[in-house]
């Protein structure tokens, strides 16, 4: 099966929740597509990627919320969990996952950014077209 | 009981480090560690674990979180692979699979 993801959040609990699917897809055989735009391609900048921490939920929740984060970063100290761009990593060791990040909210910020100020995992800085082209390669869609 | 500590292709060299699973073979058998570990990590190890193992081969996967006893047996079916049963061990599960 082949799965297009359309990431638009930047936020700590979509991240994980990207990754988690992205790798449970992959270790089943499945093919993944990933386009990252709006604050999403933000969150791949090589200066960024580390810094993401906002864990978001309703306001209710914040104490449920406040657990997951520490127990998220202890589990990171432990070696028992890994950061969401190094689970995209894993993943692209495991299959076939592709990540292309849109240059439309760059453009919009007036920053001019290349390949080169993105991590390692993107494989391209592209636009709505390389959007169109994987939702006609695409099997399922996923939006997160 | 003393386990000889076989690494099987222990880790896979990426970008940002190392992720390693760690495999311990004893009279025979594969046994996976994977307590401790959140979703998706006790099926992705499983499923890396189980590819590397020849045909044939019987692994245990220790897993503590009781969701797993259920999404490991199935990625593991899913696979094409045998699942022998499941144990509780009170405090945490042994999933036995056998490689076809």
């Amino acid at each position: 099966m082949r799965v297009l993801i359309l990431l638009i959040s930047s936020s700590l609990d979509r991240l994980i929740a990207l990754g988690t699917v992205v790798l449970g897809l992959v270790s089943m055989g499945h093919e993944v597509s990933i386009y990252a735009t709006q604050s999403a391609s933000f969150a791949f900048l090589k200066n960024a990627a580390n810094d993401i921490g906002d864990y978001v939920g309703d306001s209710s929740l914040l104490s449920y919320l406040r657990e997951v984060k520490q127990g998220y970063e202890e589990a990171l100290a432990g070696g028992r969990f890994f950061r969401w761009y190094e689970m995209l990593a894993q993943a692209r060791e495991l299959g076939n996952v592709r990540i292309y990040v849109c240059t439309q909210p760059f453009e919009l910020a007036g920053i001019k950014v290349s390949g080169n100020d993105l991590i390692n995992i993107v494989d391209g800085l592209v636009m709505v077209g390389k959007f169109v082209e994987l939702l006609e390669w695409a099997d399922k869609v996923i939006t997160i | 009981m003393c386990a000889k500590i076989t690494p099987i292709r222990a880790y896979l060299k990426y970008a940002y480090g190392l992720w390693f699973v760690k495999v311990v073979k004893d009279k025979g058998r594969y046994v996976l560690d994977a307590r401790g570990y959140a979703c998706p990590y006790p099926q992705i190890f499983a499923i890396k674990t189980i590819k590397e193992v020849e045909p044939g081969s019987i692994m245990e996967i220790l897993v503590d979180n009781p969701a797993s006893c259920d999404n490991v047996p199935a990625a593991i079916k899913k696979l094409g692979h045998d699942v022998l049963g499941v144990k509780d061990e009170g405090g945490y599960w042994r999933i036995v699979v056998k490689k076809r």
